[in-house]
This record gives structure tokens, sequence and C-alpha cells, in this order.
């Protein structure tokens, strides 16, 4: 058995939300061999996504468990961004991703593998993902694993245009953030709103 | 049909191109650049700059060979379609009158051949070609009533607070005058790769060219010239050229040559090109070529102030305040200076996120404290022995290695310092604790190089004359920094644009060209 470091007092530290705490239960996520096998998996040393040239479009099923990261950070940091809209635009943008070379569909199936296994082996999503994000693992080139390019090159990534894209800075009381279309000064959606 | 060679796919050669094309008369005009195609306003591209922070530039950057111990070339500038414009700021400040006078109001340095008022409606000009925000009111220099295209970015929260402390020292300042479309520009802070193409890029303007004038311009990339071909000491008919393509030298013929590529390697072009008759370069009969490199000291100080209850932080990803109280002639004989300012958090939210600090903490830590920053541009005095040479072997692009000496003015080292200390008391009067302030000054690099091929009205003081023709020929031409006979306290750009926009009108009015030889 591998016993991931995270349990709930970590997630407490986190800050994490009263209902999200809620929702997970007390101790340590136990997995079996082959799920840490899964984890740590060799996949590559390179930098670019695996099977680059390999584009597609993402099964709507698959876009949807990448977008419960997007659900997770925004529930679990109370970020108070319209989902619905930012997934519209997520979507999008992850098509573009996947359909064009470098292409992400190999990286975004090997996640998807990881969310289906963690979900199906913790006792709440909130705690496969806090586990997907910050357990400690100590084992050689982690970079290289499955798990650790999936933090790498989805779940990083996806954070950062979270954060921009769906508006979500804006729950911290900032004006603007790079990568969030504003709008022209001179025109009604600029991201001042003509306020100053 | 004349045909005219532009060697360089920067601004200058851009500018160039679309003013000749919009004439009257029947161009043909070839624009050799030396580095790849590029797309401009690619939705992928961007998003891959949002997302994975990727380093767009990084296979466009100089040789590794080409570095040098002091003045840096990796990363001041690009080898590719649209040149340094693909990564610039932006910033377009006019020189001021006084700039063109440098060595009768100072000793240092060389006059130019030219005055302001002979570059104002040039300017003006290229104000509106660049697609220039700024502010039509502000008179220094003066702008003879000449509007700029879009109004100015309206000063963001952190400058109030900037500008209150410059206000307690009685330090002018001013909008910024920027190479964004207000019109287009959508405030996402991505300028580095704009989605839209609301910041110039030459790289924009040219693909724009090949679509409107597809059977009269033809870009060549992966095409560095290596040498300018002459007919005689007067007249170039042509340039040879690698297609790093094929991995084949090749060349072409043409009735006008211009040369465009920057600082560096427009000289290192003339003093590649020796032949029989001019053996030392061609326009190097009088040893110009390649002296007087003179670039940008960078200076710049920061400190952190207690305290952000309104939580300011980086609003816009260009800078949108300038002061140029120190850009005045009272301070030409130690070094002019313009300097701007910005207002930021130290961590990105993601980046906190993802190392797993709580909502409360990243709460806490916004109104906490922020990053006051100020940086600056100096004026740098040139001296002969600063100069750019031909080094042994080649570079990637099968053009020769760069040698460069520089020894900047001790004048200005010691005026730098001064600049610096004045950024040190406007950030304790902003608030930030003394403790917290760093400083730096920085010698030039390459990101604003100068002079190497400068303009004069005599062959003896310089290369090209003040229609940048090269001295001693008929059909030769350099438009780039390299023809500036000061750099003053200004970003280079918009002067360089100004000047290809008079070259071009200089060119129209001298056509029809005298043929090529056999080839009409």
């Amino acid at each position: 058995m591998t016993e991931l470091k995270i349990d709930r007092r970590q997630l407490i530290l986190m800050g994490l939300s009263s209902s999200v705490l809620a929702a997970i239960p007390l101790g340590c996520v136990k997995l079996g061999n082959d799920e840490a096998d899964e984890l740590l998996q060799f996949v590559s040393n390179s930098r670019s996504p695996v099977d680059a040239k390999r584009t597609g479009s993402l099964r709507q099923e698959d876009f949807e468990k990448l977008g419960g990261l997007c659900q997770y950070v925004n529930r679990a940091w109370e970020l108070d961004a319209d989902m619905g809209l930012y997934f519209n635009r997520l979507r999008a943008d992850l098509d573009f991703k996947t359909s064009e070379e470098p292409s992400y569909l190999t990286e975004y199936k090997h996640a998807v593998e990881l969310i289906s296994m963690m979900v199906g082996t913790t006792s709440s999503v909130e705690q496969a993902w806090a586990s997907l994000l910050f357990s400690d693992f100590d084992v050689e080139n982690f970079a290289a694993t499955k798990l650790g390019r999936a933090r790498r090159l989805v779940f990083s990534e996806l954070i950062t245009h979270q954060i921009p894209v769906s508006g979500a800075f804006k729950s911290f009381g900032l004006w603007n953030y790079s990568g969030y279309f504003g709008g022209s000064f001179t025109a009604p959606e600029s991201y001042r709103k003509g306020a100053v | 049909m004349e045909s005219i060679i532009i060697v360089g796919s920067g601004v200058a050669g851009v500018t160039l191109a679309r003013q000749l094309l919009k004439t009257e008369n029947d161009y043909q005009i070839t624009v050799f650049e030396a580095g790849p195609d590029f797309k401009p306003g690619d939705y992928r591209i961007w998003l891959d700059q949002v997302m994975a922070d990727v380093d767009l530039y990084r296979e466009f950057v100089d040789d590794p060979r080409t570095e040098n111990e002091h003045f840096g070339l990796r990363g001041s500038r690009l080898f590719v379609k649209g040149g340094t414009t693909n990564h610039w700021g932006g910033l377009t400040p006019r020189f001021k009158p006084e700039d063109f006078e440098l060595k009768s109001r100072t000793g240092f340095g060389a006059d130019w051949p030219l005055n302001y008022d002979d570059m104002a409606p040039y300017y003006a000009e290229a104000e509106i070609l660049l697609g220039i925000t700024g502010d039509s009111e502000n008179d220094d220099p003066p702008r003879h009533g000449a509007k700029y295209p879009f109004p100015p970015t309206a000063f963001t929260l952190g400058d109030v607070l900037i500008i209150e402390a410059l206000k307690t020292h009685d330090i002018s300042y001013g909008h910024m005058s920027i190479a964004r479309d207000g019109n287009r520009c959508i405030t996402t802070g991505t300028c580095n790769y704009c989605p839209v193409n609301a910041r110039y890029t030459a790289l924009y303007d040219l693909a724009r060219l090949q679509d409107e004038y597809e059977d009269k311009l033809t870009l060549k990339t992966e095409a560095p010239v290596t040498k300018i071909l002459m007919d005689g000491k007067k007249r170039t008919r042509g340039v040879s050229f690698l297609n790093l393509k094929t991995d084949t030298p090749d060349s072409m013929g043409a009735d006008v040559v211009i040369v465009c590529g920057g600082t560096i390697e427009s000289a290192k072009l003339l003093l590649s090109s020796a032949n029989k008759d001019w053996a030392d370069g061609i326009g190097n009969d009088s040893g110009h070529v390649g002296r007087h490199l003179i670039g940008h000291p960078v200076m710049g100080a920061s400190g952190v102030r207690p305290g952000n209850p309104d939580k300011l932080d980086g609003e816009l990803g260009f800078t949108s305040l300038i002061s140029r109280h120190f850009d005045s002639p009272e301070y030409q004989h130690k070094g002019k200076m313009w300097f701007s300012g910005s207002v930021g958090s130290n961590s990105s939210l993601e980046r906190q996120i993802l190392s797993n600090v709580s909502r409360a903490d990243m709460d806490a830590s916004l109104i906490s404290e922020m990053r006051i920053s100020l940086g600056g541009e100096m004026e740098q005095f040139e001296s002969p022995e600063n100069r750019v040479g031909l080094g042994s072997g080649t570079t990637r692009h099968g053009l020769p290695t760069t040698e460069i000496e520089v020894v900047v003015h001790e004048i200005n080292i010691k005026t730098r310092q001064e600049h610096v200390q004045t950024f040190v008391e406007i950030l304790k009067t902003a608030g930030c604790r003394e403790d917290s302030i760093e400083s730096h000054a920085g010698d030039p690099d390459g990101a604003h190089a100068s002079s190497t091929c400068r303009m004069s009205s005599s062959d003896v003081d310089g290369v090209v004359d003040p229609d940048l023709q090269v001295h001693g020929t008929d059909n030769l031409y350099v438009c780039s920094n390299a023809v500036f006979p000061s750099i003053a306290a200004a970003n280079p750009t918009l002067t360089v644009s100004a000047l290809a926009v008079r070259l071009a009108e200089h060119i129209g009015e001298q056509s029809p060209l005298v043929p090529l030889s056999g080839s009409h």
C-alpha cells in the first residue's frame, strides 16, 4: 500500500472552505500498488507534450473531468466565477490545444485517467483533487511521471487559464489580470467600466 | 518597373515598403529576412503564451557566438519576420529639438544634419502609421498641432500613487505615447504577443502588405544577405544572399538597395561587402562604419510599501506614465533621462494556488504591501572607440559573428548614479521602506543600439547623407538606428519610422530610377 501524504489537517492549513472540508473524511488516502504505479509511471522527460502530432477533439466526458479541476478550485478558493460561461470558453480553448500541433490530446487523456482513478479511490472529489495537486512523492524524476506531467502540462495550465479567463481574479478585488479580455478603453466593456 | 531590395523586415524595412508601395510608382520590392516566418495574432500561439508561459521568441534571439561581455545582444533583438518589434514595449516618444544639436550644445558626439522641424511632419505621419495613443495636448516637444490617432491611455491607479510622489518633488510627468491601437486593444496585458494585433508589430504590418500588394511585394525569409554587389564604386547592382532553406548561395539584382538590418547587422553588411573599390567596406573610406556604437543604459529602483488597501496591482501590460523631467536641455551635458513606474504585487494568484496558499493568506498578502518600481533610460555619449566589427566564423544564419567594443563615458556613469538616487528619493516619498529599496544601473545593451552608420553632411564625418544615401554611392541607402548621430533619451523606433517615411518620399521623388544595366 502507498499512503498519500495529504490529510485533513493539511487541507485545513490550505484554508479550504468549511463546506469543502466537511466533504472530506479524516485520515490519509491509501492507494493500492496498482494505483501508485499508475500515478508514478514514467512517461517522458520531454518538456513538450507527448504524441504532439496526434490531433483530435477531446471527448465531452473527458472535458468534464478536466473541468472538474476548475470547479474544485472555484469552490475551494471561493472564486465566485460564472463557471457555465467559463466552460464555453474553456471548451473552445482546449479544442485549440488538441486540434493543432503541438497537440495536448495524449497529455489530457493521461490526466483524465488519473482523475478517474483518484475519484474512484478516494472518498470525495475534493480529496481526489487535493491529492492530485498537492500530495508528495519521494521518487526520482517525479516530473517525468504521469502525475508529474499532468501537474505541469495540464493542471497548472488549466488553473493559469482559469484565473484570468473566468474573471476569477475579480473576487480578489483586482481590476485586471494578464490574459483577461477587458475591452478597449473607448468601449463599454472596458475592464475599468469607466469607473476611474 | 523599378526593383528595390530591402534588407531586413523590421519596422524600418516594412515602413519603407508600405510607403513606397502606396505611391503611384511601379515598384517591385523584395524584402530579405535572415530569420524565419512567424504568424501575427494567432490564437493558439497566444493561448500557449497565457497557459504555458512559453518563451515565444527563444528561437529567434542572437546566436550565442555573438554574445559579448559589455554590450549584450542576446534577447535585445530578434531574427524573425517583423524583427524586434515582435517583442518591443511599443514606447514611442519623439526626440526633442535639442537632441538634434548635441555636439553644438554640449561638445559631445555629433549634431544631426537635420533639425527637429525637419523631422516634425514625418514624426506626425509615423505616429499615425504606428497607431499611437498619446496626449496631443502635450507640447514638449512641440507638436505643431499634430494629433495622435488615439487618445492617451488613462493613468492606472498605481500611476496615480506614483504621481503623488512626483508632485512632492516637483517632477513633471505625462502620458506615455505607445504604439497601441486604442480602439482595438482589449487590455489583456499579454502585449508580448498581442492576440488582436493592437500593439504595432512590423510582423502584422508586413502580413497585411503581402495580402494587399501580392504582385509587387516579395518576402524572402531565412535569406540572410551576405554582401552588397557593386558595379564600380558608385552603383549597387543587387545583393548576394544565402537560402537557408536549401543551404545554397544565391544573388538578386535591383535598381536600389536599402539596408534596414538594424545597427549591428547594417554596419556588418557594409563591412563584409568590401571590394576593390571599397577596401575597408562600402561607405567606409573615412572609417566611420561600425564606429560610435551607443545604446541606452537602463537604470531602476524598487521598494516595498507597507499596506495595499486598494489591492493595487499591474493593471496593464504596458506603461502608461512617463516623466521626461530630466530629459531637458539642462541635463543634456551630462545625460538626459526618461523614466516610468509601476505598482504590483509579488506573486501571481495561480502560483499561490498551485503552491497551496490558502484563500485567507492570499487575501491577507494582497492588502499587506505593494512593490513600487521606477525605471528609465539615459542618453549615452558616443565615442569613436565604441565599435562593431566582424568576428571570426559565422552564426547559425551564415552571417559573420560580431565583435563589439564599448566603453561607457565616465560622465554617463556618474550621472546614472544621480538618476538612481532620484528614484530612491521618490520611492521613499511614495512610502517605501528604506531597507526594502534596491537599485541598479546597468551598462547599455543592444536593445536601442545606434550610430554605427551615422548621418552626416560630409563623408568625412559619417556614412550616410541626410537622405540616408551612403556617401559616395548613387543607389545604396541605410535606414536604421545605425544612422542616428546621437540617441537622445528616447526609444528609437518612432524616429527610425519617421526617417523611413522621409526616405520613401525621397526615393519617390527620384523616380524613375536609373535602370540596372541589362535588366530592362
